[in-house]
């Protein structure tokens, strides 16, 4: 069986959809099954050139192609009659993103037509679908909202679970993943201007804008935190970031109304560490039961303090939310043996 | 290059002269030419071209479907008459091809095409391509007698002809807008080959009538022949439109003594009784003598034209996207009279004579008035025009452009088969054929076309 794996891609940007897609190969070929993966590139800016690109996925001819398994806006319009979507996420500037009252000028015009355009091509693509699944509860409820669509959630696995096998705190909480605005490191860092000096951050990942690192830095001097801040901004190789990760007291990851769970949190969750959130984070909060598993609080500096404060003075009591924290990403029972079997069915 | 012309066979239709001789001269050049007659309903004993022999109907059969579907080019000869060309209007959407446009007004087309074919209305098409607006004025114009008059400037239908060419031919610059907005392939003016009897033996005093401008069921009701006088002949040919002048001509002739003494106007083809009976009434008020035939003979036509002094093409507002009537007038010698309009326009200075359609009464007055005295420079102009025209409107030239387009066409295939998926696509997702999102779509492909 031959399956290919269709992305998007931003050349030379590489995320949680990237990895997704190259561990979705690997145990699609650990389960004797032929796989490569088409990255086609997409742009959505200026919003000028979206329906070319959309033009683009549509009109591509596969063959020798027994399946196609997509993943992102306009990937999933490719035209394949095996045709299972993954839906990581549509273009949600044309959705719930899209603020006709106040269009964002970074995001999509306020162009009707190109709206009715992307909704109609997903209703197209989504219609002639095998199976549709989603990768969390919230990208199942736009679908259900703003295209009458239901999808079945299936998480995505974290890829390398051996590698997060946890280890004793070495008291510090760990923000990894992409660095940019979107995730809001800054925020933790103007947090731990709050907490007592106890407190230590490590920031870690790859950081997204030519400023961003030297921004962070500054930031950390100003608000007089760099002592008790580790900035480790570049690409970590798996092991360096596991290593972060199982020394952590707990994680926290702040993104800003993120559809999945995060594969952050999820690292985190297999390594049974307490996790830390904001109420506007999004699939996250699927993972952390405030005082169970972790703290979710307002996305404020003061209030972020006062969970990072409570994080580092109760180390036996993090420590459990961390247990339970893992507890519950066991009870998803997410492995990819299981992920594979439901896309091939 | 193995083709199929889609065009009519009759003898009564100027279309089919024009096309019998290119039929001719694409044979002559060893192209494989297969005629598909496109006329609605073609009685037996209808005298047909030569091109008829061997053609098959257009009545879409297995074997019909399998010939064009074999052809490299097909190619469709449009002109406003649904009696002549309702197989092209059938087959031109399915398989598309180089439409010929004979005509850039074709509402009498389409709207006779209606009529003959039950399931697609008038007012689906008009909606479609000019909007609900358009089409809600329909039944009102129809009502009050301006339905030619408003389809020629909101809804000619040349668009509905044209949106799904391969390429266009036109025969004159003057219309082309339309056409180029509408079609997607490309669009080459050409002047349209004709030939005439000029060199037969004509009688020239013979009354005749046909019609050249377009092609019309034309109604035989021959008057007796004229008795040869001394007179001057000014004569207009072709079914008797309002859009052929002959009020002005008659107001022209009547605008003094001199010319009227001088001059009398014949009047040849198919006309209406009411039209003739308020010519004639104008004509006995001014004390013009008028004379209105019916339809003749190609020999009696020739006969008429060459007993004509001065030919009137006059034509406001000009429909035609040539004038088989002007380029017989040319091969005939004939001094002629043009409107500055439309095709007539493009004609060299120097091979008509122009009049001012603000200002046509007067102009033509004055022509009338002088024209003995301009006869030798008139007769040279005569002269200069059957040259011009002898090496214009040429069948060969005319044949050799078909096959460079058909040749550009099939070149321009793939592009064209992806422009129409895209098409296909993009209604799909009910993005307008005027969006603004096609912009960034198409900008890539427009060095595939230039």
């Amino acid at each position: 069986m031959n399956v290919l794996i269709v992305n998007n891609m931003a050349p030379f940007v590489w995320g949680g959809a990237e990895e997704l897609a190259v561990h979705l190969k690997r145990n699609l070929e650990l389960a004797d099954v032929s796989a490569e993966i088409l990255r086609i590139p997409f742009q959505w800016e200026p919003t000028a050139g979206i329906t070319a690109q959309m033009l683009l996925c549509r009109r591509l001819e596969l063959t020798n192609v027994d399946r196609v398994i997509a993943l992102k806006f306009p990937a999933y319009l490719i035209r394949h009659h095996e045709k299972v979507i993954w839906c990581l996420h549509q273009f949600r500037q044309a959705y719930d993103m899209f603020d006709p009252a106040a269009p964002d000028p970074a995001m999509v015009a306020n162009d009707a037509e190109l709206l009715r355009a992307i909704a109609t091509a997903d209703a197209e693509a989504f219609g002639e679908a095998k199976a549709i699944f989603t990768n969390s509860p919230v990208t199942a409820d736009r679908l259900r909202r703003f295209n009458s669509i239901d999808g079945q959630v299936l998480y995505p696995p974290v890829n390398d679970p051996e590698r997060f096998g946890g280890g004793e705190a070495e008291g510090y909480i760990f923000a990894g993943g992409r660095v940019n605005s979107m995730k809001r490191q800054h925020l933790l860092l103007e947090a731990l201007a709050f907490t007592p000096p106890s407190v230590r951050l490590v920031i870690a990942g790859p950081p997204e804008g030519a400023s961003t690192a030297d921004d962070l830095a500054a930031r950390a001097e100003e608000l007089g935190v760099a002592d008790r801040v580790t900035l480790d901004l570049r690409l970590l190789d798996r092991d360096e970031l596991a290593e972060w990760v199982n020394g952590a007291s707990a994680c926290a990851y702040l993104p800003r109304d993120e559809d999945s769970l995060g594969y952050v949190a999820m690292e985190a969750a297999t390594a049974g560490k307490a996790l830390i959130t904001t109420a506007d984070a999004g699939g996250v909060l699927g993972l952390v039961d405030p005082g169970v598993t972790g703290w979710v609080t307002e996305p404020s500096p003061e209030a972020l303090a006062e969970a990072m404060a409570a994080s580092a003075a109760d180390p036996r009591a993090t420590r459990r939310r961390g247990l339970a924290a893992r507890e519950r990403w066991n009870a998803f029972d997410i492995t990819w043996p299981r992920t594979v079997e439901r896309l091939l069915a | 290059m193995r083709l199929a012309v889609v065009t009519p066979v009759s003898t009564r239709s100027a279309i089919a002269r024009s096309t019998d001789l290119v039929v001719a001269a694409l044979r002559a050049q060893d192209h494989d030419v297969l005629v598909v007659r496109a006329d609605n309903d073609l009685a037996v004993g209808v005298d047909r071209f030569d091109m008829d022999d061997g053609a098959m109907d257009w009545t879409p059969t297995p074997e019909l479907i399998a010939e064009l579907s074999a052809a490299d080019a097909i190619v469709y000869e449009l002109g406003d008459n649904a009696a002549f060309h309702a197989g092209c209007v059938k087959l031109m959407t399915t398989f598309p091809g180089i439409v010929v446009l004979h005509d850039f007004y074709l509402a009498n087309l389409y709207n006779g095409y209606c009529h003959l074919h039950p399931g697609v209305t008038l007012d689906e098409l008009v909606e479609g391509r000019y909007g609900p607006d358009v089409a809600a004025a329909l039944p009102e114009v129809v009502a009050d007698g301006r339905f030619q008059s408003f389809m020629a400037d909101e809804a000619p239908m040349t668009e509905v002809a044209v949106e799904a060419a391969r390429a266009a031919i036109c025969h004159a610059h003057w219309g082309t807008e339309r056409v180029l907005a509408a079609c997607g392939g490309p669009v080459t003016v050409m002047p349209l080959p004709y030939d005439a009897d000029a060199d037969t033996d004509a009688d020239p005093d013979m009354g005749v009538a046909v019609d050249l401008d377009g092609d019309l069921d034309l109604d035989l009701r021959d008057g007796p022949s004229e008795t040869p006088s001394e007179k001057r002949t000014i004569v207009t040919f072709g079914h008797v439109n309002r859009n052929k002048r002959a009020r002005s001509v008659i107001r022209a002739l009547g605008a003094d003594a001199t010319v009227r003494a001088r001059w009398r106007y014949l009047v040849v083809g198919p006309i209406d009784p009411t039209e003739r009976a308020e010519l004639t009434a104008l004509a006995d008020q001014r004390n013009v003598e008028l004379v209105c035939r019916g339809e003749v003979t190609r020999a009696e036509l020739a006969s008429a034209i060459a007993g004509a002094d001065l030919v009137s093409c006059l034509r406001y507002p000009a429909l035609e996207a040539s004038s088989a009537s002007a380029i017989e007038a040319m091969l005939h010698r004939k001094p002629i009279a043009v409107t500055d309009t439309g095709f007539y326009a493009e004609l060299p200075d120097e091979v008509v004579v122009k009049i001012d359609p603000e200002a046509e009464i007067r102009e033509l007055h004055e022509l009338l008035l002088s024209f003995d005295a301009r006869a030798p420079h008139l007769a040279q102009q005569g002269e200069r025009a059957r040259e011009w025209a002898l090496a214009t409107f040429d069948p060969d030239r005319y044949a050799a452009g078909i096959v460079e387009l058909a040749e550009q066409v099939r070149a321009q295939e793939p592009a064209s088969a992806a422009l129409t998926r895209i098409g296909r696509d993009l209604a799909g997702w009910g993005v307008a054929p005027d969006s603004p999102l096609l912009g960034p779509v198409l900008a890539p492909l427009d060095p595939v076309w230039s």
